[in-house]
Parts: C-alpha cells; sequence; structure tokens
C-alpha cells in the first residue's frame, strides 16, 4: 500500500478518529488520597500523633503511533504530610514501646516522570522506558528495557525478560528528625534488577503467568530519618510472582488470584495473596471487588529498643514480622470514550506491638479519555 | 444491516469465541437499530421526522462524530457525498423500468443537499420539511470496523468480519497466510467473483452500479445518484474496490470514486490508496494485484 495519503484521505482519517472505534489514545487522570490512622492515644513519647496524609495526581498517555510503535508519558505529583515514627522507645518501662514521631508540620512534594517507547516488530515488542523522580531531599533516574515475545494461540503464550538500573541520590533536608549518623553530603544508592517470565494458557478458561525477578541495591540504604537505624550497604532480594486468571463465562466475570513470594538477604520473606473479581454488570459498568493478605518476616537486625547493640540495627515496622489485610472496592462506568472510575480500599495490619505499623485508608476517582 | 455478515476468527477456546461473537453481533444490532432508517425508533428516523423543524434534535456522541464525519466527506468530495441525497430514491424507481420527469427529480433535487442542514454539534437542524439523512452510505462499513475492533481489543488477532461485502480484516491466518477475498463480477447474473485479492491486515469496500439499477433504451440507471444533478452516475467503473486502514474510508473511496464519475479513475490514483477498478466491458485496472 503506497503510504503517501493526499489530502483527502487524511482529512478523512482525522475526521474518523473521533469515533471511539478509531482511536489510538488514551489519557488518564486520578486523583488518589492516602490517609493513615492516627497512633492509638498514649502511645506516643512526643511528637504528632497525625500520620501521613497524601494527595496523589497522576496523569498518563498511551499512545499507538502506528501498529508498530507505542508511546507511554506517566507524570505523577504526590503532596505529603504528616509525622512518621523517628524511633522506638519505652519510658515508661511497661515493655510496650511507644513512638517517638516527628512532627505533623513535615511537608514533603514528589514529582515522577516516566516515558516509555515500545517497538512491535512480528510478534517480538521491545520497551524501553526511562524514569525521573525528584522531592526535596531525594532524586532518583531510571532505565529499563523489556523484551516481550507472544506466541500466541500455543500452549505457552509468551516469554519475556528484562533489565532496569536505578541511579538514587539521598541528600536529607534541614530537619531535626534525623538519623543519629547524620549523612554530611549526599548518599547515592544504586539498583540493579533482572527478570524473566512467561504465560500459559492453561486451558480454555484460565491463563498463568509467572515471573523470577533479581534485585541487588548498594549504597547508602539506611534511612536517613530514623535515628537509631544502621542498615547494611548491600541488599540481595528475590521475588517469584504466578497471576492466574479464570474467566467464569456464564457470570461474565474474571477471576485473577496472585501470589508473590519475596526474601531478601537482610531475612525478610514474605507472601503475598491477592484476589480481584472483574464482573461486569452490564455493557458499561463494571465491579471489581480485590483483596488481599501480606505477611513477612522480620529483617535479622530488626529490634525493638532495648539492644541497640550489633553492627546494624533497626527499630523500622516495615522491617518487622507483621501481616496485613486490606479490601477494595473499583467501579468503573464507561461510555462511548470516556470511563470513569471510583476505587477505594481499607489496609491493616498487625501482628506485634510495634505501634508504628500503619492501617490505611485510600480513596482515588479517576477518568480515562480515548481518543 | 440488510446484508450477509461473517465473522472469521481463530480462538483457542470456544466459550471465549462465542462469548466474543456475541458481544460483535449484539454491536451490530445495536448499530442497526440505532441508525437504520427502516425502524421508527432509530436515531435516523427521529432526525427525520423533526425535518422542518427549527429546535431540531440533540445527538449522542457517536452520532455527533458520525454527521462530522459526513461533513469531512462533504468538503473532500466536491460536495458530492452528501448524506441528504437518500430522499432522490423516491423519484428513482428501479423496479419500474420507467425514467422520472424532470419535474418529479426536481420536487426531491431541492431537498437535497448538506450545505442547507444546520450543524451545530450536538444540535442537528433539518429546517426544510421533507429533507432526510440517510447513514446508509456509510454505516455498515463504520459498523465493520467497530466489529474488528472488538475482536482486537480482545486479544484476537486472526480473522475478519464481513458485513455484505464491506470486510475488515484484522489479521491473518495464524500462519501468516493473507486471506483471499473474491470481488464480485459486476456484470454476472449470478454471484461470482471476477478477481481474488490477497489481504493480510486491511479493509476493504466496494461500489458499483449493480446492485440496484434499470436499463431503458439500453442505458444502465443505477442507484448511486449525483446529489448535484439528480441523475444516476454515468461512465463510471461499473464497480471499484478500494484497501484502506479502514473500511470506512474505503468505503467512502470508493463511493466518492464511483460518484466522480469520469474523473474517479484519476481522483482515486490522487488518493494514494490501492484499489481495483472494473469497467463495463469487465476489464480490470487498479494497483492491486489480483489471482
Amino acid at each position: 500500500m503506497k503510504t503517501n495519503k493526499n489530502t483527502v484521505i487524511l482529512a478523512l482519517t482525522s475526521s474518523a478518529m473521533a469515533l471511539p472505534a478509531y482511536s489510538n489514545n488514551t489519557i488518564s487522570y486520578r486523583y488518589s488520597n492516602y490517609q493513615e490512622d492516627d497512633v492509638p492515644e498514649g502511645r506516643v513519647v512526643t511528637g504528632s500523633n497525625k500520620r501521613y496524609d497524601i494527595d496523589i495526581h497522576q496523569f498518563r498517555l498511551l499512545s499507538e503511533l502506528s501498529d508498530n510503535y507505542k508511546f507511554g508519558l506517566d507524570i505523577a505529583q504526590e503532596t505529603l504530610s504528616g509525622a512518621s515514627p523517628w524511633y522506638t522507645s519505652d519510658p515508661d518501662n511497661d515493655g510496650n514501646p511507644d513512638l517517638v514521631m516527628s512532627s505533623a508540620s513535615i511537608k514533603d512534594e514528589r514529582t515522577d516522570v516516566n516515558i516509555s517507547g515500545t517497538y512491535i516488530n512480528d510478534k517480538t515488542n521491545y520497551t524501553l522506558t526511562l524514569g525521573s523522580s525528584t522531592e526535596d531531599d531525594y532524586q532518583a533516574q531510571s532505565a529499563g528495557i523489556d523484551i516481550a515475545k507472544n506466541f500466541r494461540n500455543r500452549t505457552l503464550d509468551s516469554i519475556n525478560a528484562g533489565l532496569s538500573l536505578s541511579a538514587d541520590t539521598i541528600d536529607p533536608t534541614n530537619s531535626i528528625f534525623l538519623n543519629q549518623d547524620r549523612l554530611t553530603e549526599e548518599a547515592e544508592k544504586d539498583s540493579l534488577s533482572l527478570y524473566l517470565g512467561a504465560g500459559w494458557i492453561i486451558n480454555k478458561l484460565s491463563t498463568i503467568r509467572s515471573t523470577l525477578s533479581y534485585t541487588k541495591l548498594e549504597g547508602y540504604l539506611t534511612d536517613p530519618y530514623k535515628f537509631l537505624d544502621r542498615r547494611p550497604n548491600i541488599k540481595t532480594q528475590w521475588a517469584w510472582t504466578v497471576k492466574y486468571r479464570y474467566f467464569l463465562t456464564k457470570l461474565s466475570t474474571a477471576l485473577q488470584t496472585n501470589y508473590r513470594y519475596y526474601t531478601d538477604d537482610w531475612g525478610v520473606d514474605s507472601h503475598t495473596l491477592e484476589t480481584s473479581l472483574y464482573t461486569n454488570i452490564s455493557e458499561s459498568l463494571k465491579f471489581i471487588p480485590s483483596f488481599r493478605f501480606y505477611e513477612q518476616t522480620a529483617a535479622d537486625f530488626y529490634r525493638l529498643p532495648g539492644n541497640t547493640d550489633g553492627i546494624f540495627y533497626s527499630d523500622d515496622s516495615r522491617l518487622s514480622n507483621f501481616y496485613a489485610f486490606s479490601g477494595g472496592l473499583t467501579i468503573k462506568v464507561k461510555t462511548d470514550s470516556i470511563t470513569y472510575v471510583i476505587s477505594g480500599e481499607r489496609y491493616v495490619s498487625d501482628g506485634n506491638e510495634h505501634q508504628g505499623l500503619v492501617n490505611y485508608n485510600t480513596f482515588t476517582i479517576g477518568i480515562d479519555y480515548s481518543f | 444491516m440488510g446484508s450477509i455478515c461473517q465473522l472469521k476468527f481463530y480462538c483457542h477456546s470456544k466459550e471465549i469465541a462465542d462469548r466474543i461473537s456475541q458481544d460483535a453481533i449484539n454491536e451490530a444490532l445495536r448499530l442497526e437499530s440505532k441508525y437504520s432508517r427502516y425502524l421508527d425508533n432509530s436515531i435516523t428516523s427521529q432526525i427525520n421526522r423533526s425535518s422542518g423543524n427549527k429546535n431540531g434534535v440533540i445527538v449522542d456522541e457517536e452520532t455527533t462524530a458520525l454527521l462530522n464525519y459526513a461533513d469531512t466527506a462533504y468538503q473532500q468530495s466536491n460536495e458530492l457525498f452528501d448524506i441528504t441525497s437518500g430522499v432522490l430514491r423516491k423519484a428513482w424507481d428501479f423496479t419500474s423500468n420507467n425514467i422520472p420527469t424532470k419535474n418529479n427529480i426536481l420536487t426531491y433535487l431541492k431537498l437535497v443537499g448538506w450545505h442547507n442542514i444546520i450543524w451545530q454539534a450536538p444540535k442537528l437542524i433539518l429546517p426544510y420539511a421533507g429533507t432526510e439523512i440517510d447513514f446508509g452510505g456509510y454505516v455498515k462499513e463504520y459498523a465493520t470496523d467497530v466489529l474488528a475492533r472488538i475482536f482486537l481489543d480482545s486479544k484476537l488477532e486472526f480473522g475478519l468480519v464481513s458485513m455484505g461485502g464491506d470486510i475488515n480484516v484484522f489479521g491473518p491466518h495464524p500462519d501468516g497466510k493473507p486471506w483471499q477475498i473474491g470481488i464480485q463480477d459486476p456484470r454476472s447474473e449470478v454471484k461470482k467473483a471476477i478477481a481474488y485479492i490477497n489481504i493480510t491486515k486491511a479493509a476493504l469496500a466496494s461500489s458499483g452500479d449493480y446492485e440496484r439499477f434499470m436499463i431503458v433504451d439500453e442505458q444502465r440507471y443505477c442507484h448511486i445518484i449525483n446529489p448535484k444533478t439528480g441523475w444516476p452516475i454515468q461512465n463510471s467503473f461499473a464497480s471499484v474496490s478500494v484497501v484502506a486502514e479502514q473500511c470506512l474510508i474505503a468505503g467512502t473511496s470508493a463511493t466518492i470514486a464511483m460518484l466522480m464519475e469520469h474523473n474517479g479513475k484519476a481522483w482515486l490514483e490522487n488518493t494514494g490508496l490501492d484499489y481495483l477498478g472494473i469497467n463495463a466491458s469487465n476489464a480490470i485496472t487498479g494497483t492491486l494485484s489480483v489471482n
């Protein structure tokens, strides 16, 4: 087919693009609010008991430039306010450590930009991604490549492999809530990640996908805002995920179950099990309830205060032994070219006495527009 | 849609194939009930009932886009692609073997003219009573594309949608081989192909003087009527088939090529689209290679 179409065809094609059947681009917006529950009464030594409240605005553009080229742009802008645990302490010696919190006047802004380009040749997709994240005290640059081959209509449906790199710079701001080994200059953290995945068609109604990934982090891995923390400067982590999809034809519903196993050389092992039900109530209305269970073991050097000896130490609740449940619902309403999205989720964690374990609510509204 | 519709595709699961076919069929039925001029509740009938009413009608997003497309096609075709020209079928009865009188033609011709329509999205006003619009000249090609999109969005990449000769091949056979599409012989009394075209992934639409016509005094008068003169086209292709990325574009181009009469071939060459033209003596021309 000749490629130099004249202006008539270009005019007709341009006009046709307004019809949903021909849309090649989608632009999306999401507003989310993430709100952590307050620290329980009486469990704060000093500082505020008001935890994080985060507002997030996200924009996404996905464009099919041609049969062979796709482009994606993601911009996220986050505003965070609220206090966070600085360290744990047990001043009343009751065996239940309380939290020493930072003040609630901390306000931080972060902007993330990611672009991706995909080249499709025959049945293989080559994707390059570049990313940049900026906040007052943190800068991260990342790059990644992914190669995916689709076999289609065979039992082994697809395989993909990828690599990504990130170079981060930490420069803690003039906060008083710093690590006792204050950073006197910028610190760096680099990471390299490799992964390999495959997808299979099990039978007429179900598919499964699995990915294995390896990540190595090197550099300043301690939290500069946790007073007592001293963490190793190398970490190696592995993750294995399985995603299973089953289509319930008569109910016009798709069940999706994901399992993830994670382990690292800091001693943290975790399991995540997540299930979602994509239910088509009608042609334009979709309900997606979901449920997630998470459990992890503690890092080797995690301890609540009492004994801060040892080369490495952390009292960060995120490195403790805990479990968490979350449940949520997403509703999508579709008109000709616009999809409206609303969702909410509640997350609770428990499993030990650390008052830093967080419970939170998130709420999201958004819109997808195809053109 | 008044013609035979076919879905041919490959899928690893019968349940999924049944479900997606049903989605496609439902969508075809939706478009038919929305745009058919034969159905009282269709948008077309509602619009046409409002002709002469200064308040007009408010149309939805999909209809807005289709009307904007018709407007573009009107501008780009020297005003020959005109969705108000359907009333002229009331002057021309191809079963009668009678040529209408000049007055008969003029009665309807004065109701024709997209430039007389007031279109300010989403409001459409047909100021003169008796004016009609008809989506029939392009909604079938649009429907073909809509159905093809349903398959592609469901990740089914091998197959085609055919709506009475308007075809969208959304992917080859799984081994990469193209589909063989037959081009109707415009002068054969029985339905038979005069040539075959191989298509791997593209749309094809045809227009011709053989679907509805009459021959009076050895002169052929067909259903494609010039909206400026009120007379059926003369000195045009017997049939022309155009290949484009979208069936909508292919169909509009084929129709405009026919309406351009003796200028049709040059016009089509200029578009850069691949085509196959058959003249009254069944000679084949064009840029498409045939089997």
